[in-house]
């Protein structure tokens, strides 16, 4: 029986990992929020309000005694490159999109700081260790429900250039593009560009920056090209008929947290952003803003609704990011009549 | 005097005064329009215009023109929207401002009020409530029409470019109508009747006389109109991409909205190097139309009094013109903005109204910031006009009344800075008070400053008011001992005051509807009330939106009423 002692020692050893690992963790995380508590405050910058103004509500509550000062700005990147170009450091934390992170993370603007304190699987640190993975918007359809029957509904992307839904349909000007360049990467260019030709031209989509809810809450169009799922329980919840319809392909824009070098609160920075990543964190977001994380192993809802409706979600990722970019920016041009 | 003002005439007072609004013109928009060639001109495009490893290049510039779409589509395009738009424009607002100020229309101030209340309201609402009306399938009028004429979409679409061109030239009227108003009430009619009285038809005396000098006064205008409907992108992106119209304007709007990654500056001022082109286009025109400038004085040292026109028989039609105009442009649009306040986004129906709740003026009040954003707007818009007009009225002085060597370059940079894109603008002014030692990021301060680039609008206005006041009038003073200060305090701001309350009206308005530049320079304690209804707006609450435009609408209706008093 000679294995039989390394065997026992192996388990014994397994046994106090499981157990003294999380209990590092948790004083590792006491400390890093002692320290914090110290500096008082932390300042978390975004892109949108809804996106980080329920944070200092739930943090509090985590974490009493730190004050959560957000500002949402779709500038705030290059807000951050400036101020920091100019030696003066105001924002600790970045909650935003990963590709509108990545000249951060080009001018090492961003820390590496010790995700595994907060429990958070090493395949949701991105960019080079710096961003922790937080929530993703998935693209899909959204439809005026009173308007169209659940029979009637699109069951692919082609479906949509049916001649029943001619003059019917509505994207983002902002959105449709984007969308265009992760189906791009799974079609290919060419087959993506027709695609969106027909969509245009056929179908007279109504590609537009006017708010497409409006637009489909009053039965101006009847379904919505390329709009987020979460946007469309938003809207729902806010009394519109609308809801989501799945697609065989779905693609998921990622967001991260990441806490930003000579943030003038360091601790806090490391221990809102950590947070942010959680899957406690994850859980209030998609209760109170429905913005969900569905990457592999996440517990939320809306990944369980997707996983039920069989269609595949193709993540933003930095493998992809540059090619589907680049495929934006031609496809871009069909959208806004720039190419004709 | 025609050699212009002597510096004996000026003293030492004058001449720092007039340095002194020199050099807070060049303060104020010298930084943007830096930033503009700067961006423009620096690559590659993943490199701020500032940072290390940015070099002077023209990647941005060939990027742009070297692309034949620009002038296949865009360029024919623009040309399209922005003469459409102008031309409906000017008619529109000649015809109201002849009527409100040279004739006996019934109603004058209150048809004065309304006609400015669409100017009130942020683009990004009014393109909206023009959606909820005349959207082809669902919009409110289009559903109505068709209850009495059939059909199952239209009859109207404003998806079009005349759809475009109409809603523009709405949001336009009122900013050409206030430019005109001031022109047309400060001239003296002493022409006019002296061609009555010779036999003249009130169509030849108009032709000959009242169009003749009214010259400066008119063309200022236009111009301004041309510049801002250069560089419109809201309605553009609403309306006219929907339509398939791409323009100048849209494209900056795509440069700083990529994919992922920095907005692309250097692209975005690449594509408004062409509205400083056509701004410096448009002042040679100008200046060669009005060289003469002693043709357009209609104010004398002999005085004068307002003459009006009675209507008589063209009364009605006169009334029924008006009334219609105001019913499209003001009315159904402050209906459909009241009406998402109340309702949402809810579609035509005759139960709507049972769903109507005032929750969105309530979340709006209790919003923590929202006091702090309506002290600041007004704070922010008040100084920011004060300071353009001020600066403004010095500038337009030297220009007309002087020889001094560099007075066509002031102007021109006065002229260009309304083609400087906001984003731009903000951007600089970030840099700027980043940069200097002096503590104003972040604050109310730095929003005043970065309000006050943009100097055309009070520079034309100025001009124009001054060209036509005769220069013997300020000549006579200076021989009767009076010094310079005293002749502009006494004998010129006087006779100038309905342009420079034009002016600041105009001024105070756009300040209190910006939000581009407070976003930028946006923090929490600088909140301004553009900013809030915005970020309602994109959060796909259009009930709040709505709400924050329809009080923006209720308190400054009296703004225009007290400025036409006060330049009475």
């Amino acid at each position: 029986m000679p294995k039989a002692p390394a065997f026992t020692v192996l388990c014994v050893f397994t046994a106090l990992a499981t157990i003294v690992e999380p209990r590092a963790q948790t004083n590792a995380l006491d400390a890093l929020y002692a320290k914090a508590k110290a500096e008082e405050q932390v300042v978390l910058w975004g892109a949108q309000d809804r996106e980080i103004d329920w944070i200092p509500a739930e943090f509090a509550k985590r974490f009493p005694g730190i004050t959560v000062n957000w500002a949402a700005d779709r500038a705030a990147i290059t807000k951050t490159i400036t101020e920091h170009r100019a030696g003066r450091y105001s924002v600790d934390v970045i909650n935003f999109s990963v590709g509108g992170m990545l000249p951060l993370v080009d001018r090492r603007l961003l820390e590496k700081p010790d995700w595994s304190i907060f429990g958070i699987d090493g395949r949701d640190v991105l960019l080079d260790g710096t961003t922790a993975a937080t929530h993703n918007l998935v693209y899909s359809i959204v439809y005026n429900e009173k308007l169209v029957a659940p029979s009637d509904l699109p069951r692919t992307w082609e479906d949509l250039l049916d001649a029943k839904w001619k003059g019917k349909l509505v994207a983002s000007q902002f959105l449709l593009p984007r969308l265009l360049g992760f189906l791009a990467l799974e079609w290919g260019e060419p087959k993506t560009a027709d695609y969106a030709r027909a969509l245009l031209q056929r179908q007279d989509v109504l590609v537009t920056r006017a708010p497409r809810e409006g637009m489909l809450h009053r039965g101006e169009r009847v379904v919505a090209v390329g709009e987020f799922v979460a946007s469309a329980i938003q809207w729902k919840s806010m009394g519109m008929p609308v809801t989501w319809a799945p697609m065989p392909v779905m693609p998921a824009a990622q967001f991260g947290a990441a806490a930003v070098v000579r943030a003038p609160h360091p601790h806090a920075a490391r221990l809102l952003a950590g947070w942010l990543a959680t899957n406690e964190a994850k859980a209030a977001r998609e209760r109170l803003r429905f913005d969900a994380d569905v990457r592999p192993g996440s517990r939320s809802a809306l990944a369980a609704a997707l996983s039920r409706s069989g269609g595949r979600v193709i993540l933003e990722d930095v493998s992809n990011m540059k090619a589907r970019a680049a495929l934006y920016e031609r496809l871009s041009t069909l959208v806004t009549a720039r190419a004709r | 005097m025609t050699s212009g003002a002597s510096a004996g005439e000026l003293g030492w007072g004058g001449r720092v005064v007039l340095i002194a609004g020199v050099v807070a013109a060049l303060a104020l928009v010298s930084a943007p329009l830096l930033l503009l060639f700067t961006a423009a001109f620096r690559g590659p495009g993943d490199r701020l215009p500032f940072e290390p490893g940015a070099v002077w290049s023209l990647e941005h510039v060939r990027t742009i023109f070297e692309n034949a779409a620009l002038y296949q589509h865009t360029a024919r395009d623009t040309l399209l929207f922005v003469c459409g738009a102008v031309a409906v424009t000017f008619v529109v607002a000649f015809a109201l401002a002849w009527l409100v100020e040279r004739t006996d229309l019934p109603a004058r101030s209150t048809v004065f009020g309304l006609i400015l209340v669409p100017m009130l309201v942020p683009t990004v609402m009014i393109s909206i409530a023009w959606i909820q009306l005349f959207g082809p399938n669902a919009g409110w009028l289009n559903v109505a029409l068709r209850a009495v004429v059939g059909g199952v979409s239209g009859p109207m679409n404003i998806f079009t470019l005349p759809g475009l061109v109409v809603c523009q030239a709405a949001v336009l009227v009122p900013f050409e109508f206030l430019l005109l108003s001031a022109t047309l009430r400060t001239m003296n009619p002493a022409l006019e009747e002296a061609s009555t009285m010779s036999g003249a038809s009130p169509l030849v005396t108009f032709r000959r006389i009242t169009w003749a000098v009214l010259q400066p006064g008119i063309l200022a205008p236009l111009m301004l109109a041309l510049l801002v409907a250069f560089e419109q992108f809201d309605l553009p992106l609403m309306i006219g991409v929907p339509a398939g119209i791409d323009v100048f304007s849209t494209r900056i709007f795509y440069e700083l909205n990529p994919d992922s990654g920095l907005p692309v500056y250097g692209r975005a001022a690449a594509v408004a190097l062409p509205f400083l082109g056509v701004g410096v286009a448009l002042l040679t025109i100008y200046n060669r139309l009005v060289r003469h400038a002693d043709r357009y004085v209609t104010i004398t040292s002999r005085g004068y009094r307002v003459l009006r026109y009675s209507l008589r028989r063209w009364r009605w039609p006169a009334i029924v013109l008006v009334w219609s105009y105001l019913c499209v442009a003001t009315v159904l649009p402050v209906i459909a903005l009241v009406g998402t306040s109340i309702v949402g986004n809810a579609p035509l129906s005759t139960s709507m109204l049972q769903h109507a709740t005032l929750d969105a003026y309530r979340t709006v009040i209790a919003d923590p910031t929202f006091a702090r954003a309506v002290a600041n707007t007004i704070v922010v818009a008040t100084l920011s006009a004060i300071v353009v007009t001020a600066v403004g009225v010095l500038l337009a002085w030297i220009v007309v009344r002087t020889r001094v060597v560099g007075r066509t370059l002031v102007d021109i940079i006065s002229v260009v800075s309304i083609g400087i894109p906001s984003v731009i603008a903000g951007l600089a002014t970030m840099i700027l008070y980043l940069s200097a030692p002096i503590p104003i990021y972040g604050t109310i301060w730095i929003l005043v400053l970065a309000y006050s680039y943009r100097l055309a609008v009070s520079t034309r206005i100025s001009r124009s008011g001054l060209m036509q006041i005769g220069r013997e009038l300020e000549h006579a003073s200076a021989v009767s001992g009076a010094r310079w200060s005293t002749t502009i305090r006494r004998i010129v701001l006087p006779l100038i005051a309905p342009s420079l309350a034009t002016s600041f009206v105009l001024l105070f308005i756009v300040g209190i509807r910006e939000f581009t530049l407070g976003m930028v320079l946006g923090s929490r304690d600088n909140m301004v009330l553009g900013v809030m209804l915005w970020r309602f707006f994109e959060d796909g609450h259009a009930a709040e939106a709505a709400a924050i435009a329809t009080m923006l609408v209720v308190s400054m209706a009296p703004v225009g009423l007290v400025a036409r008093r006060a330049a009475a």
